[in-house]
């Protein structure tokens, strides 16, 4: 739990992580902008989904993540239960990311949720081409926001059921 | 004709025949009369000798009786062809003989002396008497059947005489008709060709007139590229007389030097028989100045096959060529500025996307930053401090519906049509009960639907046009008491009008150049929120349909809006 006024934007940061932390992660957020990050975790926190939400801002930093290579060479691989993925990101895109994820065997399964500023008709239409699960406009309004962030992770999280691997 | 001649030799025949029968009858006539004159001589001759006993009368007597011997045999001969005058002239033959006998005897009697003769004189001569009766009853009955015979003859060859003569009648007149109508035929026959003739200098005249004058160039070359004729049109072209150029000019004195080798070869093929098929060359005037030409051949091949002569044609590229440059210089001026605008275009959709992703993420941070603020330092915030901060936030709204809809209205420029029939009136039916189910003050406005053709267009561009001008009559009239919102439409002959009328606060038509425009508003933000966006998007969207919009009012007495659409068969923008 992330107390008032503190910048919990450092607490999340990988290496502030524990080993037991970082195999227990249960959301994957895949967000550049670190504003739309501490938002959404907040947003999530509202739920008690916080200390299962792992961070990173790019797509190469989330496919690492996901395959323990680089920085998370360490990391068991157990896949998250949900993914939240940016559209536009730096390094590896959104949709980079959705066709590594949904073309892996060990990864198709895990239900990515694509929250993007983005309301663009093509964007839409490609995510769902990549076997996206859910495709969310993130609102402006920040009660709607909240709403609808923890709205996903009640849903993807907690009634959605998935094979366990 | 030819059968007309046989029936000519037959009744010719027929006519011969019948007249030999006649002829013969007659014969036998004067057989009969010769005999019985005969058979008198010799018994004068008898009676004389017998009385007289003189010798003087013996030989007319013998003289006589071989005469009728003769005369007898050649009646019988004569009557062989009539059986019933065969039966008496055998009859009469008897009894001639029997006289003949007589007479014998009273030849002989004539011998003996004269005193003993009386007696026997008298008994031959009453014996001959009554034969020589007989005789002539004999010779009677013959003449009159064979003058029935003749009679009959008569009567069948006076009928054959007269059918000839009727045939020959007919003959003549068929022959004189024949002869007319051949003459009838050669006279039209005659007319025929002479017309004909005309006819065909006329198409010569003709041919000739079209030749010279055609509005392309023609002209034949022999073998060896001698012009043998060449067309008024092709004349003026080149600036020679016919008599410069027909039987004096080769060809190749005509070609343009840049144009010498490729005519040459083509020429050469043409004569071992391949045919040039719009070959572009130039030609050589008479001043020296160069034309272009499109130039087809074929080929002329003489009595024995030969290829002797080739037939030009010439269509003069002059002008074309300058059409050609100009719209080869259009094209690239066209190109150059599609290029221009293909990198704009993408320019525009980099950044609407931009405006989307990036424009609205910002915003959300100072919403969401502000909330945090209100939500983590409520006790430490005063009324003020709560107030502006709600202004940042009411504006950060503001800004986010201004985006979305500059998005919606960039979007209604861009998207791709997809033509079908629109029910307008099922559309419009949808569409308000949306409106009914998002604004809870709804249910008081009466809603009229009059009659909505059906029209071709987008149904999605077109659900946004109705939308947005139902949106507004519902919020314009939202301060009426009595608020009445009324839609209908008027099909005519080539577009139909459609129309949406409120009973709301209306507008000045002083301002009515700004209605259409984006982010204009002609009322107040705090009396009617709005971006200002919904009518420019819907004069987007009629005009790229190929409509109008308009619309008219008065302040306090309602507004109506009219959007046309033309009338189409099917799809497709004009």
């Amino acid at each position: 739990m992330v107390s008032k006024g503190r910048d919990f934007r450092k607490t999340e940061k990988v290496g502030a992580m524990t080993d037991e932390c970082i195999n227990k992660v249960e959301i994957l957020l895949v967000e550049d902008n670190p504003d739309d990050a501490e938002l959404t975790q907040r947003a999530l926190k509202k739920h008690h989904f916080i200390n299962h939400v792992f961070w990173v801002k790019d797509g190469a930093e989330a496919l690492d993540f996901l395959y323990g290579r680089g920085s998370f060479r360490d990391r068991a691989g157990i896949a998250p239960r949900l993914i939240l993925l940016d559209f536009k990101l730096p390094k590896i895109d959104g949709i980079g990311v959705l066709k590594a994820i949904k073309s892996d065997e060990n990864l198709k399964h895990v239900p990515v949720v694509m929250l993007t500023s983005s309301r663009e008709e093509k964007d839409l239409v490609e995510a769902y081409r990549m076997g996206v699960n859910s495709y969310i406009v993130k609102p402006v309004e920040f009660e709607a926001f909240v709403r609808t962030v923890s709205d996903i992770g009640f849903y993807w999280v907690l009634t959605n059921k998935v094979p366990d691997c | 004709m030819i059968w007309m001649g046989i029936v000519a030799v037959r009744f010719v025949n027929s006519f011969v025949r019948e007249s030999g029968k006649v002829e013969h009858s007659w014969i036998v006539l004067a057989s009969v009369d010769r005999l019985f004159s005969e058979l008198q001589d010799a018994e004068t001759g008898e009676r004389g000798y017998m009385i007289t006993g003189s010798r003087s009368f013996l030989a007319p007597y013998l003289e006589a009786v071989k005469k009728v011997r003769g005369q007898m045999g050649e009646l019988s001969a004569l009557v062989s062809d009539n059986p019933s005058q065969e039966r008496r002239v055998r009859e009469m033959e008897q009894l001639v003989s029997r006289r003949l006998a007589l007479l014998e005897n009273g030849v002989a009697l004539g011998r003996s002396a004269p005193m003993a003769r009386n007696t026997a004189l008298i008994t031959i001569m009453d014996h001959g008497k009554a034969v020589m009766d007989r005789i002539r009853q004999e010779k009677d009955a013959i003449k009159s059947s064979e003058y029935r015979t003749l009679r009959r003859r008569s009567l069948v060859f006076l009928e054959k005489r007269r059918k000839m003569l009727v045939f020959a009648g007919s003959g003549f007149a068929t022959s004189f008709l024949m002869i007319g109508l051949s003459a009838v035929f050669l006279s039209r026959e005659i007319d025929r060709r002479l017309r004909a003739e005309t006819k065909a200098r006329q198409v010569a005249d003709e041919v000739r007139d079209l030749y010279d004058h055609a509005p392309c160039g023609y002209h034949s070359v022999d073998a060896r590229g001698t012009i043998l004729r060449i067309n008024t049109t092709e004349l003026e072209w080149l600036g020679y007389t016919r008599e410069e150029i027909e039987g004096r000019k080769s060809i190749f004195d005509l070609i343009a030097p840049d144009s010498q080798e490729e005519y040459r070869t083509a020429f050469q093929k043409k004569f071992l028989g391949e045919a040039v098929r719009d070959q572009r060359i130039r030609l050589v005037r008479k001043n020296g100045t160069l034309f272009p030409v499109l130039l087809n051949a074929s080929m002329i091949r003489g009595e024995d096959g030969q290829l002797v002569a080739s037939r030009a044609v010439l269509l003069d590229l002059t002008d074309k060529q300058m059409d050609e440059e100009k719209i080869l210089e259009l094209n690239r001026v066209l190109s150059e500025r599609n290029a221009q605008l293909e990198v704009s275009n993408a320019e525009l959709e980099g950044f609407s996307y931009s405006v989307s992703h990036d424009l609205r993420a910002p915003l959300r941070s100072i919403d969401g930053f502000s909330r945090i603020l209100q939500e983590d330092y409520s006790g430490k915030l005063d009324a003020e401090a709560e107030r502006v901060i709600g202004v940042i936030r009411n504006n950060t709204l503001k800004m986010s519906a201004l985006i979305d809809d500059l998005l919606a209205f960039s979007r209604m420029g861009k998207k791709a049509f997809a033509w079908t029939l629109v029910d307008m009136d099922g559309l419009v039916r949808e569409i308000l009960q949306g409106i009914l189910s998002d604004r809870a003050d709804a249910s008081s406005v009466t809603i009229d639907i009059g009659c909505l053709p059906p029209v071709w267009g987008d149904r999605a561009l077109l659900a946004q046009v109705w939308t947005n001008l139902l949106s507004n009559a519902f919020k314009f009239s939202e301060k009426n008491e009595k608020p009445v919102v009324r839609v209908e439409g008027m099909a005519g002959p080539a577009e139909i009008v459609y129309a949406v009328r409120d009973n709301g606060v209306g507008f000045d038509m002083r301002y009515y150049d700004k209605l259409f425009k984006v982010f204009q508003r002609l009322h107040a933000q705090a009396d009617f929120p709005g971006t200002g966006v919904g009518l420019a998007i819907v004069q987007r969207v009629v005009s790229r349909h190929g409509g109008r919009v308009w619309g008219e009012s008065r302040p306090g007495e309602g507004a109506s809006f009219y959007f046309s659409l033309p009338v189409r068969e099917r799809g497709g923008e004009s």
